[in-house]
């Protein structure tokens, strides 16, 4: 399938409509994908300014959503789409939820900065899994730009090659996970601290988790088959006869 | 405590499978010529029982031809000819001894252009019952009755039934129409274009009925309507230039289609 497709309808209204939401989901995207540069710069030098900034931004970014929801709706009164039209609409719907939460796991991680900068003193302990924080909101913020690309193109296996990144990601994310367990045992006056980087934490992983969504929605559009909660084996082989 | 482990919403989720169905019409390798002109291109496939089938695609493709196949309204035409077989219950239609005006009954049709006889209500509906010497007034009474229930005119129509049928609505004509095909309850009903003369509502309402009409009949409809086809029909066939190109239930067909071809004609694409 390629993008052009949606693109070659007799009715022009709504090539433009549909070429509308690839733009509204690209643009929303960029929007998360800005944001999480902000919060990563935010992190790496504990600038609170850059993650309040974040936080304000989450706004625009639901606006965002609901704008999207507006133009799917009106497709599908006025136009009744079918086949993969009525599949891009499904898939936007999705996506567009994805990119929500998202931008609402990126609020957390920019609050982790504003707590740490009020919590005084945060030791060097406290900053136990620190480094994997950034190292996963680093990773996915990569996957979902790799998404968007895919999405940009029509491209399932453009979208698949993130699954090699989530991999690392979930190992990344339990070595972490032990890390800031084993200081809570050993200098639990952090406990403040820690508990901020332990939510920071499950908030990047929820992020590679929502752009694993947004890799299926793509599957979903192009195939038209909806691999969500497919175990691993099926989901292998389904991906080899892409 | 019951443990929950599987979540399945009926109608969303089960899938109609021809393999699964019975069938009432098998088409064979079927081909039609008009003279030397072909029209139908070896068209294979077998038609459910109680289920309504759509046929869909651009005009001059053969729906009205393949259609008129079913109760052999092509043999009034006479520079046709045809080969292959379509059998009806495994009986073959095409077979020297079959009675044509019997397979008739058993095959109704309602054409495109509503076409009610210069007669009263009454007598357009059970012009069949006549045809077929039922005389007896009472049974006439409850025929006319049911068959205008079931096309959803009887409310307007029942206290006029001594009206010339031309006085009626294009819409109200096209039910009647509906009304005379089923009046003689047939098993098979072919339905062309049956509300492309008709406004919203009475095409919701004639829709309805198809739906309705589905347990007591097998129903064949061919419409330009996609959204129609897709809104009354269990199964799709998409045809193109005498071939059938897909055919398959009408969830897959309009959600996700095997041919490209399909696609575009469904969504409207250039070809
Ligand atoms: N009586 C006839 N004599 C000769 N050719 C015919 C006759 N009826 C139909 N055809 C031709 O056969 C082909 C199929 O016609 P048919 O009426 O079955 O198409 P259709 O799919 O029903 O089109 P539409 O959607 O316009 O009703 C067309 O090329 C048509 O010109
Ligand atoms: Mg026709």
């Amino acid at each position: 399938m390629q993008k052009k497709e949606f693109s070659s309808h007799i009715s022009n209204q709504l090539n433009r409509n549909l070429e509308e939401l690839f733009n509204h989901i690209l643009e929303m995207g960029g929007m998360v994908e800005n944001q999480l540069d902000m919060a990563l710069s935010a992190l790496g030098n504990g600038d609170v300014k850059i993650a309040k900034e974040v936080v304000r931004f989450d706004k625009v970014i639901n606006q965002a959503e609901m704008e999207i929801d507006r133009l799917c709706i009106r497709v599908l009164a006025r136009q009744q789409p079918t086949a993969s039209d009525l599949r891009l609409i499904l898939a936007t719907i999705r996506i567009a939820i994805d990119l929500e939460r998202m931008g609402d796991e990126v609020c957390k991680l920019a609050k982790l900065v504003i707590k740490f900068h009020k919590t005084e003193p945060c030791t060097t302990a406290s900053y136990a899994g620190y480094a994997e924080l950034v190292d996963i909101t680093t990773r996915s913020r990569d996957m979902l730009k790799t998404t968007l690309n895919a999405f940009a193109r029509v491209s399932a296996e453009d979208a698949i090659s993130i699954l090699d990144q989530e991999e690392i990601v979930d190992q990344v994310y339990k070595k972490a996970r032990k890390d800031v367990t084993e200081q809570f045992k050993k200098n639990p006056e952090n406990v403040e601290c820690l508990l901020e980087v332990m939510t920071a934490l499950r908030a990047s992983e929820r992020l590679s988790d929502h752009a694993l969504n947004i890799m299926e929605s793509i599957i979903y559009l192009v195939q038209g088959k909806d691999v969500r909660n497919m175990d691993q084996e099926r989901l292998t082989k389904f991906l080899e006869n892409l | 405590m019951k443990e929950v482990t599987s979540f399945s919403m009926n109608s969303a989720s089960d899938k109609l499978k021809l393999e699964n169905e019975e069938i009432a019409i098998e088409v064979k390798d079927w081909n039609l010529y008009y003279g030397s002109k072909k029209a139908l291109n070896g068209v294979t496939m077998k038609l459910p029982k109680n289920r309504v089938t759509a046929f869909i695609g651009p005009s001059g493709c053969g729906k009205s031809t393949l259609l008129r196949c079913f109760n052999r309204m092509n043999d009034l035409i006479d520079s046709v000819s045809v080969d292959g077989d379509i059998l009806l219950y495994d009986e073959n239609m095409y077979s020297k001894h079959m009675d044509v005006s019997a397979l008739r009954r058993r095959v109704g049709m309602v054409f495109q252009k509503p076409n009610p006889f210069p007669k009263t209500i009454f007598e357009n509906v059970c012009y069949g019952l006549r045809l077929q010497n039922v005389r007896d007034k009472q049974v006439l009474n409850e025929t006319v009755e049911w068959a205008l229930r079931g096309a959803n005119l009887w409310e307007e129509v029942k206290d006029r039934l001594d009206e010339n049928a031309l006085s009626l609505s294009g819409g109200q004509q096209q039910r009647l129409c509906i009304a005379r095909a089923i009046a003689i309850k047939p098993e098979v009903l072919l339905l062309d274009e049956p509300t492309s003369a008709l406004d919203p509502i009475s095409t919701l309402a004639v829709e309805e009925l198809i739906f309705e009409l589905k347990k007591d009949f097998t129903i064949l409809i061919v419409t330009h309507n996609m959204q129609q086809a897709a809104r009354v029909s269990d199964y799709t066939a998409f045809m193109y230039m005498g071939d059938l190109v897909e055919y398959t239930d009408t969830d897959t067909l309009f959600t996700n289609p095997k041919l490209k071809q399909t696609e575009d004609y469904i969504s409207g694409r250039y070809g």
